[in-house]
């Protein structure tokens, strides 16, 4: 019985981690058509970043966390206005900046290696808190990941929903040449997006490194998971990534607990690409948008 | 007459195939301009110049008063020229509301869009039956009405319409051209350009007919405008060229 309630606490871990990183690829993906492949690196920068402003500035966790997603969300803008803006509006743009985005991985691994050292790293336990279920414990860090990451997309969600800001991303979205001609930028748009996505990669990089370790390599495996996500959800719909993200999530802790962490990695993939077979349009993808 | 938009010698095509080739029109500030010609002669890249979405090779244009080249396709929405682009695509899933609602704020009138909705639900009373279907869902006439209500939200001096009946049944384009009538009346100076030669000439008071990226015949169109003239200089303009 404690199996099915430890798989269960798992999944939601997992879940929202990558969903935190998910969501923000897709909002990328679906307003600037590419990849961003540095959205690992990110994360990875984020969490080291977070680690310095506790640890070097002494600040309280919570508000090294913060100051780091403020920072990052400006290192985003930067990002943006280097490699996406100067080569987007290009013919055949989208590979250019697809490729720049992973020169970047590149530069911010080697500079956190530089910056911070060879020597692996880690964040304290968020809280204390500590909920038992059915003989699985959840506490301290997976407590606030399992709470925290759908709360971050929800409001993420909602505002996407209601607001000007979010109508003008949708309307991007869908078509580019008549929002231009109702007077939306899309330079403001792409801005937006891409401080958005790293400063929810960087929440995930805060949690990762407090619950695993912090190292320049980090970001590679929840970059690869979350495009998993994308595949399955169908690139492009925040509800799609949601249910695309607690998936792999529930995959990966079932394959874990049934054949092991090595053959996990494998069994997702494998999945990946059966759906991607079936159904290449992504689980949740609705017709209308096919249409 | 001081003209509110200038077009003058534009040069314009995608990559080493020209489109325009030194193209020149004006339009008054309470006019109503036809463009007529086969399709593939460059009417939308004109357009799509004038409104900031495709950048000339050279030439310029000029929008009330001031040299529209280097101008954002918002910020020539903000000043007053909107154009309504061809095809029914509009944003597929948003709905009647939502996409008004963009359209108003968009262009700058982010306190009173809802004055505006109200406004073109009077032009369109269709769209208010439709206010919470997706754009994506309805039929292809409901998705012209919904364009041209996107028009008029952002309250244009000019407003540029691109083919507004292309691929529509006969039954469902008189229907629209009714709408357009009103259309006609809510702005001050409009483009028209549509494949159905009369609704253009009941709509416009001048018209250029435009062959090879360059405008080749104008005239009045209330007066000598009989069909047969006009098919001619057509059918006969395109058989000389292909000669």
């Amino acid at each position: 019985m404690s199996g099915i309630s430890v798989i269960l606490m798992s999944t939601l871990v997992l879940g929202g981690l990558y969903l935190l990183m998910a969501a923000g690829l897709t909002l990328i993906w679906s307003t600037l058509r590419v990849f961003n492949f540095g959205h690992g690196a990110l994360l990875m920068f984020g969490s080291y970043l977070t680690w310095s402003l506790l640890n070097q500035a002494g600040l309280p966790l919570v508000v090294s966390i913060l100051g780091a997603v403020l920072a990052m969300a400006l290192i985003g803008a930067a990002y943006e206005f280097l490699l996406v803006s100067p080569f987007i509006k290009r013919p055949g743009g989208d590979m250019t900046v697809m490729v720049a985005t992973l020169a970047a991985t590149m530069l911010l691994q080697s500079g956190a290696q530089l910056i911070w050292g060879p020597e692996i790293k880690q964040l304290p336990q968020l809280g204390s808190a500590r909920i038992e279920i059915a003989g699985a414990v959840a506490q301290g860090t997976q407590l606030v990941t399992i709470v925290l990451a759908p709360l971050l997309v929800g409001v993420l969600a909602y505002v996407l929903k209601r607001s000007s800001v979010g109508l003008a991303v949708r309307a991007l979205e869908q078509n580019r040449d008549h929002a231009q001609l109702l007077g939306i930028a899309p330079r403001r748009v792409y801005l937006a997006v891409v401080m958005i996505a790293v400063g929810l990669a960087t929440v995930a990089g805060a949690l990762l490194g407090s619950m695993q370790f912090i190292s320049p390599a980090m970001g590679a495996d929840p970059l690869l998971r979350a495009f998993v996500v994308l595949a399955f959800g169908g690139a492009g719909s925040l509800p799609g990534t949601i249910a695309g993200a607690y998936a792999i999530g529930l995959l990966e802790a079932v394959t874990t607990y049934h054949f092991g962490l090595s053959w996990s990695p494998v069994l997702v993939f494998l999945a990946m690409i059966v759906i991607m077979l079936v159904r290449p349009e992504g689980l949740l993808r609705s017709r209308v948008r096919a249409a | 007459m001081n003209a509110l938009l200038t077009v003058d010698k534009v040069v314009a095509g995608y990559g080493r195939s020209g489109v325009l080739r030194g193209i020149s029109l004006t339009v008054g500030p309470a006019e109503s301009l036809g463009l007529l010609g086969p399709n593939g002669h460059g009417k939308t890249t004109l357009l799509r110049c004038v409104s900031g979405l495709h950048r000339p090779t050279s030439g310029t244009i000029a929008f009330a008063g001031r040299d529209a080249r280097g101008d954002t396709p918002g910020d020539l929405v903000r000043r007053g020229l909107v154009h309504v682009p061809q095809g029914s695509r509009l944003f597929p899933q948003l709905s009647v509301e939502e996409a008004l609602r963009l359209a108003g704020t968009a262009s700058g009138h982010g306190k009173t869009w809802r004055d505006g909705i109200a406004q073109v639900f009077d032009v369109f009373p269709r769209l208010k039956e439709r206010r919470r279907q997706l754009t994506g869902t309805l039929s292809g006439g409901e998705r012209q009405m919904a364009g041209l209500g996107m028009g008029l939200m952002a309250r244009p001096k000019l407003l540029i319409l691109d083919e507004p009946t292309l691929g529509l049944s006969p039954k469902v384009k008189h229907e629209l051209s009714e709408c357009l009538v009103r259309v006609r009346g809510e702005v001050p100076a409009m483009i028209l350009v549509d494949g159905d030669m009369d609704l253009v000439l009941d709509l416009t008071d001048r018209y250029h007919v435009v062959l090879h990226g360059d405008v080749v015949h104008s005239g009045d169109s209330d007066t000598s405008r009989t069909r047969d003239e006009m098919m001619s200089l057509f059918l006969g303009g395109t058989a000389d060229e292909r000669n």
